[in-house]
């Protein structure tokens, strides 16, 4: 069975590339949101093997995403993948549960590999 | 200031913010507005016109070119329309901005706020408003005849208007 | 005739080196997204008096396509990516791999391809500025619109221009393989941003 991934990004050029990179990397893209607060309420209805979650999204951000998916799911794996870089703000992911950040722009085959990471590819 | 002649021998001047600009019969003036109000005001019977590019609402006493705020805008177009020999009262005003470009998180919704200020600033000087295209999410070219007094709005998508 | 007042020079040279130095992080994250097409340099930082922007600038009558980005909080200021139609579509087009578009209406994939250019380079922007000056900035999502340049840019300026009459404006220039495209860059700093930005210049190291 397909490892299943929730892409979270305002941006349609993103959530493109990061679907066509997971599709060719055996993962199945189970569903896509554009605001935090679309991703929480996707991650509930999907309970995905992984998410990749933009910081900078509008009406409600990465942040209030990230705590809103952790409170459901504990052991959920949170990819941040993000332009923003700053110390106070990826300290702040880490401590809210994400399990690891890429930034953009990012190199696809290591997004590929640190999604493998999070969830290894059982050949299930 | 950029001033060019139209082939039509009227003089065009482009009325940057913060500035004032008065003019007679031959003169149109032209202003691209987002936020700013361009606001003319226009003496019907002796053809003269001028025309402010204003930028905020308030000067709360602070120094600046007169034209930059509603406050004191409107007392120095009056001035200037006195040395002019253009009396205060029978003026008509028209105005044209106070958009919000782009949604920010502040409180300063400034297009708003400069509209309203205008309108006030207007009514305290008993200058009636004759027309006006205020407020949404597009900028706006304004071109102002001081011949007729007509305002003629483009805006990207809209149907041109004629105030 | 102009007195020169030196501090302000030095200020505005102080300012010059900063921008620069973040510039050349915006450049390194326009390179990657780009796949080493796109380089970014600085123009300049100066001050330009209210009433000439749009002049100085030479936005004032044109309809561009723009990507708009602010910092929000206290310290804030705005992102102007500005194209005309052809430069937008032509950088739309390369970021899809697909032709340059023709319909009158962008689609929604050449509309994103802008604002995430838009906000990578607005993000490294703040990544770079945030290093500088020790406190986080909150950029917003990025806003894609086409209009009226210096209508955008009005709105933009406002909280410089409540205390000044000469804003501080910093420009941006884009090169593809060592040649000038005709994209700009304007990055206006709110009185705060400025000010913080100059105490961390004369910060001890």
């Amino acid at each position: 069975m397909s490892r299943r991934l929730l892409i979270a990004d305002d941006a349609l050029i993103i959530r493109q590339i990061i679907k066509d990179m997971a599709n060719s990397a055996g993962w199945e893209v189970v569903g896509e949101a554009s605001n935090g607060q679309e991703a929480i309420e996707r991650y509930r209805e999907l309970h995905p093997d992984a998410v990749t979650l933009d910081l900078v999204m509008p009406e409600h951000d990465g942040l209030h995403a990230l705590h809103g998916i952790m409170e459901f799911d504990s052991e959920a794996k949170v990819l941040v993948v993000s332009a923003l870089e700053q110390r106070g703000v990826l300290k702040d992911a880490i401590k809210a549960g994400a399990a690891d950040f890429v930034a953009k722009p990012f190199d696809k085959q290591w997004l590929k590999t640190t999604l493998d990471q999070l969830v290894p590819d059982n050949g299930t | 200031m950029i001033t060019t002649t139209t082939s039509s021998k009227t003089l065009e001047t482009m009325v940057g913010m913060g500035q004032i600009v008065s003019g007679g019969s031959s003169q149109q003036m032209k202003a691209i507005v987002g936020s700013c109000i361009a606001l003319a005001l226009h003496h019907p019977r002796l053809n003269k016109g001028i025309m402010a590019h204003i930028v905020l609402p308030n000067s709360a006493g602070r120094p600046g070119a007169p034209g930059k705020f509603a406050d004191t805008a409107i007392p120095r177009m009056l001035e200037l329309f006195k040395e002019l020999g253009v009396p205060a009262h029978g003026l008509t005003a028209k105005l044209a901005g106070g958009a919000n470009m782009f949604a920010n998180s502040g409180p300063l919704q400034i297009g708003d706020a400069n509209t309203h200020a205008v309108a006030q600033a207007l009514r305290s000087a008993g200058i009636r408003i004759m027309a006006q295209d205020v407020g949404g999410t597009r900028g706006r070219r304004v071109t102002f005849d001081c011949a007729d007094g007509e305002m003629i709005i483009e805006s990207a998508g809209q149907p041109t208007k004629t105030l | 005739m102009i007195e020169i007042d030196t501090d302000h020079v030095k200020a505005l040279a102080g300012l010059q080196e900063l921008f620069a130095s973040a510039t050349h992080d915006a450049s390194a994250a326009m390179c990657r997204w780009t796949d080493g097409i796109i380089t970014v340099t600085l123009d300049e930082v100066r001050q330009v008096p209210l009433e000439e922007v749009g002049t100085e600038l030479a936005v004032g009558d044109e309809m561009l396509t723009m990507v708009v980005m602010t910092l929000d909080g206290g310290l804030g200021g705005s992102m102007i990516l500005m194209f005309d139609e052809l430069n937008g579509r032509q950088l739309a087009a390369s970021l899809l791999g697909q032709a340059v578009g023709t319909a009158p209406a962008w689609s929604e994939l050449e509309r994103s391809a802008l604002m995430e250019t838009g906000n990578i380079l607005g993000c490294a922007y703040v990544n770079a500025l945030t290093r500088l000056i020790g406190t986080d900035l909150h950029p917003s999502a990025p806003h894609f619109i086409q209009d009226f340049g210096i209508s955008v840019l009005q709105q933009a300026l406002m909280t410089q221009a409540v205390v000044s009459d000469s804003l501080l404006l910093c420009e941006i220039g884009f090169h593809r393989q060592g040649k000038r495209l005709d994209w700009r860059v304007v990055f206006v700093p709110t009185p705060e941003l400025q000010e913080s930005l100059q105490r961390s210049l004369h910060a001890a190291p």
